[in-house]
């Protein structure tokens, strides 16, 4: 280097090259500089060795554009991954073999070899703790552990809607299209329940369990989220077990939780809206329930109820009560409501108390207040008596005591 | 023959690269700005950019990806291309070959932020949705199509380089290369298994579990060591003093190469994973002080007696300014993957405020550094302006400052409101309206600064406008000398 920028070279120096200057042109003009040729023309072999990997990958890739199951094991994996996997190494050693021979590589012969080895090395640990990470993580989250709320859905297949309106869709759609707008991996919605989520006094009063990792093994691509700007999505669908009230949400989010930041989604078309509704509702549900519901199943229509009382009835299935509290006498997260209304309960403090209009009113408005002995204590939400005017407090108590 | 840097066409590579950085840095920014306003004005949003299906999830996507692989990623390859030939004394092996694959990664970046945002009309035929559908898993989204060409670039990038090197006059190699050419070789591994596997591979919480291991290596394996390197090349030529030692250099590197990768699951650890995985993770985490602290040690120690300089280089001021942020989240990110403080923090705004101390504060401060370090010497004219540079520097720090604070009180609020206080998200939302508004205000003051940037560059390097560059001549000007 004699020529050009005396400051390259005195910096250089100073970053600790012993560099010899000037004197190293003789014999070594042929091997680097010929660029007078096209650009990229040399490189034909790599981009036949890309060409032919992607080709290879194009087969498991369009496997999963169907939809297909991946795998749960490593023995699952088909042939062509194994071909893909192989081309690549060759690809990695073919290269390091072309630069091994290269003239001027020779001439440094002595630290060459370490150096490549060493980059060899650095790939070698990067694969190790993917390969702890693979270990620790395929095969987990499936098999025999599978539960009835595991979220099982496949394309082309259509639900109802559990609150009773006329709206259907295909939450698996649904679920491409959460995927699509970054519901569950934008910044803003996660699902999964954390431990701490679920205990008394803590703020996340939606979560009534803990989120397992079984849960999601029916999901291609599972969405788990990593930051909450708005509520946790796990449960959805029995927090809020209606289409309608989803799509509302949806179309126009402020309408129905004053509060919330979200993005209204009216731009999307009906069908959409349906879908996406759909796997909404099907969030944290067992699949057997919705798959066999008919409309109105989750809310059984007592005959003869006044106008009042089936108001609350619409109430309590647009505010999700129905997600926690059976109108059929099974047992659930809450008590149930069928014949609560003129029956004695037994309080977590031992008291007893008679099921009457005011116990109903305040067991909405505050539920800590008078906890029944069995249930948790701060599972319910504890802001039903800022979302509802006294009215509509009185239609849903109305409604319970239509269900005695 | 080594490296000339007056032979026709030289530099030409870094050239682009790092024009199209700056380009880029006029967007990603900006985008994020605009995605703050979502927390402020929703209803705003609801009426002007929902209706056109720019919603906030979509945008958010592709404001990391912006940054992440736009700016950032395109000034590390642009120092790349200007550092490694003048350090192991060699020209570029193909300068033209070079230009090519940075408009190959600059149209590929483009599509890449197109396909996300109309990613919900991607969705039928399944093979569309396979190729062009955005996918789930965060810094993971880019459809399979631009993952193609991602790792295309990467690749040959990787390929130039290193072809380079094989004939090089230079036999020892600058601590700068093994961690530029060592974070480009992991990444080619790495993001090939995050961003198939996860996806096409394997489902269920098995997916999540592997894609934790991408999630965090983009920063470990990508962003980290390829910005190290690029500070170690500017910390000395800017304040004009040897590396302080190259020892502390090599094992801050291979320190690095040894912790980093297992961390990723931290960012799941109230989640049903194996506990001992977390464990892993947490350990190597607390690890990361080691590497931390090698380049910290040696970047702060290597001014030695030229501090001076700090006052008069505008390179050595925004190196040595990442430098503390570096230090700074270093300190925070280890701290914060241990369980006991990590799940009152986990889900809250504390983390990505976290994410851009690291990449905004540390990461995007070195690539200025270098951007100054470099334009005048590849484009033979001094900086248009010095005054536009002066500003360019203080609204780029105290608006970091601004910005960052209260994006970080914004999410320790929200993680009091949430996990102590009993109160719901929506709710906290409302009550850190204050604190986001000023997190918006200091990104403001940012993207301010990022133009002014953006048109001392292309006054200088466009439009040629500049005076004849001398060594020395990025230095600040005394009072009263500036344009």
């Amino acid at each position: 280097m004699t020529s050009g920028d005396p400051e390259e070279g005195r910096a250089s120096e100073r970053m600790g090259h012993p560099r010899s200057c000037g004197n190293g042109s003789e014999g070594e003009g042929a091997s680097g500089g010929d660029s007078e040729r096209m650009p990229g023309t040399r490189f034909a072999p790599l981009f036949t060795a890309l060409a032919a990997a992607l080709l290879v990958a194009a087969e498991p890739a369009a496997a999963a554009s169907e939809y297909a199951r991946h795998w749960t094991e490593l023995s699952d994996a088909p042939a062509s991954f194994w071909v893909a996997a192989a081309l690549v190494t060759l690809v990695y050693l073919g290269w390091v073999y072309y630069i091994d021979t290269s003239e001027n590589v020779k001439r440094l012969k002595k630290t060459k070899k370490r150096y490549l080895l060493l980059g060899g090395l650095m790939l070698l640990i990067v694969l190790i703790t993917f390969a702890m990470y693979a270990y620790a993580g395929v095969g987990t989250g499936f098999g025999e552990n599978v539960t009835a709320r595991t979220w099982d859905w496949e394309p082309n297949q259509t639900i109802r809607d559990p609150g009773g309106s006329d709206l259907s869709g295909e939450p698996f759609k649904g679920y491409r299209i959460a995927i699509s707008q970054g519901c569950l991996q934008g910044g803003c919605h996660t699902l999964f329940v954390r431990p701490q989520d679920t205990a008394p006094g803590h703020a996340s009063l939606h979560y009534p369990e803990v989120s397992q990792a079984t849960d999601f093994a029916e999901m291609p691509m599972p969405l788990w989220g990593t930051q909450r700007n708005g509520p946790d999505l796990a449960f959805a669908g029995r927090v809020k077990p209606s289409m309608q009230f989803q799509k509302d949400h949806l179309v126009d989010p402020r309408s129905t939780a004053p509060d919330s930041i979200m993005p209204s989604y009216a731009h999307l078309t009906e069908e959409q809206l349906n879908d996406l509704s759909a796997f909404i509702v099907t969030l944290g549900r067992p699949p057997a329930e919705l798959r066999n519901a008919t409309p109105g199943n989750a809310t059984p229509t007592p005959t003869g109820l006044s106008p009042e009382a089936q108001r609350g009835r619409e109430l309590a299935s647009d505010l999700g009560c129905t997600g926690c509290h059976t109108t059929d006498g099974s047992p659930s997260t809450g008590s149930t409501w069928q014949g609560l209304y003129g029956s004695t309960v037994t309080l977590a403090d031992g008291s007893t108390a008679e099921v009457d209009e005011e116990y109903l009113r305040t067991a909405i408005v505050d539920p800590d207040a008078q906890v029944r002995q069995g249930f948790p204590s701060g599972v319910m939400p504890r802001d039903y008596g800022d979302r509802l005017t006294d009215d509509e407090v009185d239609a849903v108590v109305e409604y319970l005591k239509a269900l005695e | 023959m080594g490296f000339d840097p007056h032979r026709p066409g030289a530099d030409s590579a870094a050239r682009f690269w790092f024009l199209s950085s700056v380009a880029w840095m006029l967007i990603g920014p900006a985008l994020g700005l605009l995605i703050s306003l979502q927390f402020l004005w929703p209803d705003w949003w609801a009426s002007t950019l929902d209706p056109l299906g720019l919603t906030f999830g979509e945008l958010r996507a592709v404001h990391t990806n912006a940054v992440i692989f736009a700016v950032f990623g395109t000034g590390a390859i642009a120092s790349m291309f200007y550092a490694v030939p003048r350090l192991v004394d060699r020209n570029l092996y193909d300068e033209g070959f070079g230009v090519l694959l940075g408009w190959t990664w600059n149209g590929t970046l483009v599509l890449n932020a197109v396909l996300l945002t109309y990613s919900e009309d991607l969705l039928e035929p399944a093979w569309v949705a396979a190729v062009l559908g955005r996918q789930p898993f965060e810094y993971a989204e880019a459809p399979l199509l631009v993952d193609g060409l991602v790792l295309f670039v990467v690749a040959s990038v990787l390929y130039l380089l290193l072809r380079t090197l094989a004939d090089r006059k230079e036999p020892k190699l600058y601590a700068s290369i093994w961690f530029m050419l060592g974070g480009l070789l992991m990444t080619t591994l790495a993001y090939t298994i995050g961003n198939f596997v996860p996806t096409y591979v394997v489902d269920g919480t098995s997916a999540i579990i592997v894609h934790g291991w991408w999630l965090h290596n983009v920063v470990g394996l990508f962003i980290t060591p390829t910005g190290l390197g690029i500070t170690y090349y500017v910390i000395p030529k800017a304040s004009r003093q040897p590396l302080y030692s190259h020892r502390l250099s090599i094992i801050g590197f291979w320190a690095l190469v040894l912790v980093y990768p297992p961390q990723g699951i931290h960012h799941y650890l109230q989640a049903p994973i194996p506990t001992w995985l977390g464990n892993v993770a947490i350990v190597t985490s607390m690890f990361l002080l080691v590497p931390v602290f090698a380049s910290v040690i040696n970047f702060l120690a290597t001014p030695r007696g030229a501090w001076d300089r700090l006052a008069s280089s505008f390179p050595l001021r925004f190196a040595i300014v990442g430098t503390v942020f570096y230090l700074l989240t270093c300190i925070q990110g280890p701290l914060q993957s241990v369980n006991t403080f990590n799940w009152y923090i986990h889900f809250t705004g504390w983390v990505p405020a976290h994410a851009h101390l690291a990449v905004l504060g540390g990461f995007v401060f070195f690539l200025t550094a270098m951007i100054y370090l470099a334009l005048p010497r590849i484009t033979g004219r001094q900086l248009w302006s010095r005054s536009l540079a002066q500003w360019h520097f203080w609204l780029l720090t105290f608006g970091f400052l601004v910005f960052w604070l209260f994006f970080n009180s914004s999410g320790l609020s929200m993680a009091v409101g949430t996990n102590v206080a009993g109160a719901t998200v929506d709710q906290m939302n409302s009550a850190v309206v204050p604190l986001r508004a000023f997190r918006s205000l200091g990104g403001a003051a940012m993207v301010l600064a990022f133009f002014l940037f953006g048109y001392n560059v292309y006054k200088t390097a466009v439009r040629d406008r500049g005076e004849p560059f001398r060594e020395g001549m990025e230095v600040v000007p005394q009072r009263g000398e500036g344009r």
